[in-house]
């Protein structure tokens, strides 16, 4: 793995590691321990790989394993952004090392590339305080360059035909990353934002369902609010913000035909 | 802290006390940037709390007819306040062993519950030692800024 020269000039470092627990483990650990970034922590593979809520992410070698350490970089309550800020970058370097993905990849809220409907990345950000108001956030970004789980609607860079190996998609996403985030400016500019990600978003003005503890609701996804939450607009006149779930879409939604 | 903040911390707290034997009144708030003091004759003694100060209105004078703080657990000395809006979780997974629970002893930094929003997953930890006396929120549920979390005491 290998930084660009504008992103070392960017102050953005890197240690690339071969087996780790979890990336995002390891740069936690790092911040707790001092680090103060932006680190960017990649591994071969992973031994025990981390999505949302515990869900395991399989690690295998061939794909891409990166998580960026920062700390400080916003304020806690606009630190849930950084999903977009995150998925806008991915967008951005997948497409540049597989410029025949452009039109067929998209975003799901919040965070999700998806190529044909199909998942190809995710996106797990974690914080911490570490110094009494001092939020450490780290970015974990998986990819499936090589592979990609059975039946799981998944894909991968390699079946979509493009052999992309993963230390060129990282070089690229360490760039789109720090473009990305200065085009955010720590939340100061998130309406740039969140246009360029409704601009490249699947489902918005869609009847989609949500997941989450409380059960299943179903509505229109109408658009982002200014903070990033998704407004659900349901078949009684009601507006829901959502925070936290998971999206459903029907397959028109994700413009796969059958 | 620096020695001079709590040199003036200790004169306004004097003179709160005065002022309220003049007045008085059972109860005076003040807020200041980033520092609220409220000195009340019952049931609390005397109490200093740093809170952000978004999370609540500032509140100059509390006419002596006001419901009694003690009743709004945001105003708790020990109340962990959400950082931000999301879904509070207790555990690390669906199903997982809690953070904290009432009872817990937890030292300062240990995290007591995630917030999730748009798929961040935030650590919320304790802000001192002690004990969750507390759990205001139910597992996976939403929770407002500032919203009360957890009182550690």
């Amino acid at each position: 793995m290998r930084l660009s020269p504008s992103a070392e000039l960017g102050g953005v470092r890197l240690r690339a590691l071969d087996t780790v627990g979890s990336t995002n483990a390891e740069a936690l650990a790092c911040a707790r321990a001092g680090e103060r970034g932006p680190l960017w922590i990649t591994a071969q593979t992973q031994t025990s790989g981390r999505g949302r809520r515990g869900r395991v992410w399989t690690s295998e070698p061939g794909n891409l394993y990166a998580s960026l350490l920062q700390v400080g970089v916003a304020p806690p309550g606009a630190a849930p952004q950084l999903s977009f800020v995150c998925a806008l970058a991915l967008y951005d370097a997948l497409t540049e090392v597989a410029p025949a993905l452009r039109g067929r990849a998209a975003l799901k809220w919040p965070n999700d590339l998806l190529v044909d409907g199909r998942k190809i990345a995710g996106i797990l950000i974690e914080g911490e305080f570490v110094a009494g108001d001092v939020l450490a956030v780290v970015a974990g970004i998986g990819v499936n360059c090589a592979h990609h789980p059975d039946g799981a609607n998944a894909t991968a860079l390699s079946a979509e035909g493009e052999a992309v190996p993963p230390e060129r998609l990282f070089t690229a996403l360490a760039d789109a990353m720090l473009s990305r985030l200065r085009q955010w400016d720590g939340g100061r500019n998130f309406a740039t934002t969140r246009a360029d990600w409704l601009a490249l978003a699947k489902g918005v003005g869609m009847v989609i369902k949500v997941r989450s503890n409380d059960g299943e609701i179903e509505g229109v996804f109408e658009t982002l609010d200014a903070s990033g939450q998704l407004v659900l607009k349901q078949s009684d006149g009601a507006t829901r913000l959502i925070a936290a779930g998971d999206v459903v879409m029907p397959d028109a939604a994700l413009g796969v035909t059958a | 802290m620096s020695a001079d903040h709590k040199l003036n911390d200790h004169d306004l707290i004097r003179d709160l006390a005065k002022l309220l034997d003049e007045t008085g009144l059972t109860e005076i708030e003040i807020e200041r940037d980033d520092t609220r003091v409220r000195v009340a004759r019952q049931p609390a003694a005397v109490s200093n709390v740093s809170v952000p100060v978004a999370a609540a209105p500032a509140a100059m004078l509390q006419p002596a007819a006001a419901p009694p703080r003690a009743a709004d657990p945001s105003q708790h000395p020990g109340a962990v306040l959400s950082p931000m809006v999301g879904t509070a979780y207790r555990a690390g997974e669906p199903g997982g062993m809690p953070f904290a629970d009432v009872g817990s002893k937890v030292k300062a930094g240990d995290t007591l519950l995630i917030i999730e929003a748009m798929k961040t997953m935030n650590h919320i930890p304790a802000p001192r030692s002690g004990t969750v006396t507390q759990v205001l929120i139910e597992d996976g549920h939403p929770v407002e800024f500032g919203e009360p979390l957890m009182i550690v005491e």
